[in-house]
């Protein structure tokens, strides 16, 4: 199923990335992203679970490139953002993809990163995901 | 692309009454599968969704959820028939809600938010239930 192979690696470049942006943050901006980061967390492990009972190999970790000016909060705010958008089209295609249950969960998991982008910044779009 | 005019023929609705004035309640009541079969399941969705949007899109408007609806129908059109949202958000006229209103058009939308996460799971195109689950975030995007 490529599209929960997408949604795996989509969540492990999440993980990775909040892991950078926590580590250059401080006060509400640091709860903020340890909150994304434990939402990525989560939703990665479930995904690996899914794949694993799909017998499907879940794709490798890989060393992503750490986003570009991160030195300032808004830099980071605008980081936290893009890496929300960058989930929206695998879950997209994931709910696309299967029926009942996983779908549902798919569904929910769009919607969750659609509106944690809107929190760190992101515009407000009709259609996430899709567009 | 799934016209209103088709889907008012496939269900057989007289053409005098056009689906926006129907209420939800009578369309949630209503059982094509049981009386006329041709009616496709999705085309049925469809229909319910999009009387939900106008009906949304009606109550909030000089809101920005009434850009939002009118983007979210246009998609319903198709591709080509939807507008820029940001434009479209952009366009909508200040919001001179009174608090009462405003959380009116809030519950309005919650209740339609889950709408569409029902009709999402229900769909039997994966297609059409991306198109409903990407509009449930959309709507969730604006009450954040």
């Amino acid at each position: 199923m490529s599209a929960l192979t997408a949604a795996l690696e989509a969540e492990q470049a999440a993980v990775y990335l909040y892991g950078v942006l926590g580590s250059r943050s401080t006060g509400a901006q640091l709860t903020a992203m340890q909150q994304a980061y434990d939402a990525h967390r989560d939703r990665r492990d479930a995904l690996l679970g899914f794949a694993h009972d799909r017998g499907i190999t879940p794709p490798p970790g890989a060393v992503y490139p750490t986003p570009t000016a991160i030195d300032t909060p808004a830099g980071r705010q605008h980081a936290a953002a893009a890496i929300e958008s960058s989930c929206l089209g695998p879950y997209a295609a994931l709910v696309g993809e299967t029926t009942g249950d996983l779908r549902a969960w798919a569904a929910r998991a769009l919607g969750e990163c659609a509106v944690r982008g809107r929190g760190f910044g992101a515009p407000a779009i009709a259609l996430p995901g899709l567009a | 692309m799934i016209t209103r005019r088709a889907l008012l023929t496939l269900g057989g609705v007289s053409l005098a009454t056009p689906l926006s004035a129907c209420s939800v309640d009578s369309l949630d009541r209503w059982r094509p599968a049981a009386k006329k079969p041709h009616v496709d399941h999705d085309q049925v969705l469809v229909a319910r969704v999009r009387t939900a949007l106008e009906q949304a899109r009606d109550l909030a408007a000089g809101t920005p959820f009434a850009a939002l609806h009118t983007a979210q129908l246009a998609a319903l059109d198709g591709p080509a028939a939807t507008p820029s949202v940001s434009a479209s958000a952009s366009a909508a006229p200040a919001a001179p809600a009174t608090p009462a209103t405003a959380q009116q058009v809030r519950g309005s939308e919650t209740a339609l938010q889950a709408r569409l996460l029902a009709a999402c799971q229900n769909a039997r195109s994966g297609r059409l239930a991306m198109v409903f689950a990407s509009m449930a975030a959309g709507i969730g995007q604006a009450l954040a």
